[in-house]
């Protein structure tokens, strides 16, 4: 009531007319852009900023006179008129509450402010008894980073920001992991429970640098019926790492401590160091030197030692099409080990197709590699390409092809040395959706696959389908079927999921019949029920907690599943 | 020899040690290493964030004159300034995560989410992160739904296992394929099974004949074995 009074008053205002007013430079611009009638002064102002809730930020605040509670109309392009109301205000700008929350103006959106006279005279009477401020002397100013000529937009160069101007920040997690299995045949337990810290701390000697501490006490136990029951924890350290360099000042860029490889990650993690250099054209090439931690929960080093080097070439800045090609050479206990090409490419343009592919080709010398004997090896590769239309539309293929490479080191669980010859495993799959409507979509993937036994097949077809049963929902049908080394599994899940203010509930079952090949008697089917449970919980920025049920029935056995995940997010300026 | 192997981890580590220590100390303790590089790298792109299209008013998001402070309450609708929604954990993320000296945030964006994160299973399962995370925490869900899409679905005691019972490399990300023959996994079971004695009756493999994949019960012995 008190905005359509303010309204009318504004109104009829504007039809009365008054002599125009003279006073300090705010209201001189006032006098200039808006016009005076009756009671009220109309004030020309624009939306600066759009906000959360149906207020926008307008360039107009207390120092021309503004007050909370006054009436603002805007005028967006497309036509029309918006109301609003002052809620808060600065000394150069004002945040306006919208009366219809569901329109929101775009920022330079022009509009107009009523704001009382007597208000604008008094603002005007302090501010002429304020003292004025004398200009402090200062030096001639420099800005040389500006390189701003004419006809260059004004703030299209404006200064980047140095790492001496930034503070030192960090961004930070803590995390506990609980999962737990029970399964009621033998009350069997199983049980991992994982303590985890990272810490990324920004420009710590205020010159760009990055710190990364990254650690997790992992505690491990089974119950294990035919063998010793597993009962222990261990504190692994995943990153310790300093870097510097590799920014817009400086080409070079520098690692050392614990770290995953930068930009070739396929050579693992590392204890030692890592230079790179970029190219004025973009391309990078870099040269590695250190332990390598064995890729297992130990993270056990000392044994393994790499040299490695890779270029990285560009078709130009944007990067979008990227071609990488590395070579590591390692040694185990002082012993020659693995010679390793790694190849890679990216095309990633804005358009179309996109793909990528990695390839893993191992060089075997046949004095030390006495089952692979002389020769190279592609021991692992991953092709992916996959698009993505207007409509929302998508597809992706992958195919992934993976022989064991002979090493000495601890990588793999044992290979007997007669299979290392033979294993091998190719997969390939495409996986398609598509949408029948706003709010469904039909989703379907199929693969095929074969190793040096057998070959099999699987694949999925469901559809899902948004705000069905409550707003902000997807529910979700799928059959499946795959064809697996020991048995084919078929069956259907549905699931159903829904967001809330804090965070989300997802319903899940499932049927699926196991239907065991090779099992010679009849009995070789196992039919399974699976119904599962999560709720998620974004408690503010600073926490997450995501806590799960998975409860399975199949023979005549039941197992129960719990899992808890609790985040604790952290960032701020040192 | 051997003393010197039994200790050669924790001089790896110290020597990972020493190399951070090194690297801090570079640049904590060698002043000017960067002058004269200035604008070497993207000098073409402009700045970090360009402004042209930002308001006029700088104090909507600044600090007085702190230029490179922004405002306690700052707010900015990223997916209507910029058409790219951040949503969950992005939306928490400080702004120079992304937007920093090392590079045009658009460079970063276009190669997907290995653009930012470092992939830690080391390329080998491919980068459709999105088909095991969401946007929300690293945690992965819906693994043994997915483990139906490999040569070896997940039922039974198999599918309420904890994931570093077969994957060692499971705490670190390391997912990669193993030999599916069951002795992978359970040679101590059949070396232990005494009802009857495996090894004396020469069980010693194709444990499905016998066997369901669901549960070691329930065994039905296979005449033809």
């Amino acid at each position: 009531m008190k905005k359509v009074a303010a309204l009318v008053l504004g109104l009829s205002a504007g039809c009365l007319g008054t002599p125009a007013f003279a006073g300090p430079p705010a209201l001189a611009k006032a006098r200039a852009q808006g016009t005076e009638r009756g009671d009220l002064v109309r004030l020309e102002l624009r939306v600066s900023a759009t906000r959360a809730g149906g207020t926008v930020t307008v360039d107009r605040g207390a120092s021309d006179g503004l007050a909370v509670g006054d009436f603002v109309e805007l005028n967006p392009r497309e036509g029309g008129l918006l109301e609003g109301t002052i809620i808060a205000v600065d000394p150069r700008s004002a945040t306006v509450e919208l009366h219809d929350r569901a329109l929101l103006p775009p920022a330079g959106t022009r509009g107009r402010v009523w704001v009382p006279r007597d208000r604008i005279k008094q603002l005007a009477r302090s501010q002429k008894k304020a003292p004025v401020q004398e200009r402090p002397e200062h030096a001639p100013w420099v800005n040389e980073d500006e390189e701003w000529t004419e006809g260059m937009p004004l703030l299209a160069q404006v200064k980047a920001v140095r790492p001496e101007d930034r503070a030192v920040t960090y961004q930070a997690r803590n995390y506990l992991i609980v999962d737990q299995h029970y399964n009621t045949v033998g009350d069997r337990w199983d049980g991992f429970y994982r303590l985890g810290s990272d810490m990324v701390v920004d420009n710590l000697f205020g010159k760009g640098g990055e710190l990364h501490v990254d650690s997790e006490y992992n505690h491990r136990f089974a119950d294990l019926p035919y063998d010793v029951d597993i009962d222990d924890g261990d504190f692994r350290l995943d990153r310790l790492s300093y870097l510097f360099g590799g920014d817009r000042f400086a080409r070079d860029r520098w690692q050392g401590g614990r770290f995953l490889i930068h930009d070739m990650p396929e050579f693992g993690l590392i204890d030692g160091a890592q230079w790179t250099r970029r190219l004025e054209n973009g391309h990078r090439f870099g040269a590695i030197m250190g332990f390598m931690p064995e890729p297992n929960g130990g993270l056990e080093s000392g044994h393994d030692f790499q040299i490695g080097g890779y270029y990285r070439w560009v078709a130009d800045a944007t990067e979008r099409l990227t071609a990488t090609g590395g070579f590591q050479k390692t040694w185990h206990d002082g012993s020659q080990d693995r010679d390793l090409f790694v190849v890679k490419v990216r095309y990633l343009p804005v358009e179309g197709w996109r793909a990528t592919g990695t390839a893993w080709v191992d060089l075997y010398d046949g004095s030390t590699d006495v089952n692979k004997g002389s020769g190279t090896e592609l021991t692992q590769a991953v092709v992916t390409a996959y698009r993505t239309w207007e409509s929302g539309n998508g597809m992706r293929a992958t195919y992934r092809h993976l022989k064991f490479p002979e090493l000495l080191r601890n990588e793999f669980n044992p290979i007997d040395p007669a299979d290392l010859a033979l294993n091998k495993l190719n997969r390939a799959a495409v996986r398609g959706w598509r949408y029948l409507s706003e709010d469904m979509r039909l989703e379907a993937e199929a693969g095929v696959w074969d190793d040096e036994d057998e070959d099999g097949y699987d694949f999925e077809f469901g559809v899902g389908v948004t705000d069905m049963f409550r707003a902000d929902s997807r529910s979700t049908v799928a059959v499946f079927m795959s064809e697996g080394e020991f048995s084919t599994l078929y069956g259907v899940r549905a699931g159903h999921g829904w967001r809330v203010e804090n965070g989300r509930w997802d319903l899940h079952y499932e049927f699926s019949n196991n239907d065991q090949a090779g099992f010679t008697a009849d009995n070789d089917d196992a039919i399974q029920h699976e119904l599962r449970a999560g709720r998620d919980f974004r408690l503010g920025q600073a926490w997450d907690l995501s806590v799960g049920a998975d409860a399975r029935s199949f023979n005549e056995e039941e197992s129960l599943s719990l899992a808890v995940y609790v985040q604790q997010n952290m960032r701020g300026t040192l | 020899m051997k003393r010197l192997r039994k200790h050669l981890p924790n001089w790896a580590l110290a020597g990972a040690g020493l190399c951070l220590v090194a690297a801090c100390l570079t640049q904590a303790g060698v002043a000017g290493w960067q002058e004269g590089a200035r604008h070497e790298w993207w000098e073409g792109h402009g700045p970090v964030l360009p402004h042209d299209s930002f308001p006029a008013d700088c104090e909507l998001c600044h600090v007085g004159s702190k230029w490179q402070s922004l405002k306690e309450d700052f707010e900015f609708d990223h997916e209507a300034e910029t058409g790219y929604a951040l949503t969950e954990a992005h939306a928490g993320a400080r702004c120079l995560r992304c937007h920093n000296d090392r590079g045009p945030v658009e460079v970063f964006e276009a190669q997907g989410c290995l653009g930012c994160h470092e992939d830690i299973h080391t390329g080998e399962l491919g980068d459709d992160c999105s088909s095991c995370h969401d946007q929300t925490t690293w945690h992965a869900r819906g693994m043994v739904a997915r483990h139906n899409q490999t040569r070896f679905p997940l039922v039974g005691r198999h599918a309420s296992t904890a994931c570093w019972r077969c994957h060692e490399g499971a705490e670190i990300g390391q997912f990669l394929p193993l030999d599916t023959t069951c002795l992978t996994c359970h040679a101590a079971d059949q070396a232990a099974a005494q009802n009857p004695n495996h090894n004396l009756l020469g069980y010693v493999d194709q444990c499905h004949r016998c066997h369901m994949t669901t549960t070691w019960n329930q065994a039905e012995v296979d005449p033809f074995y």
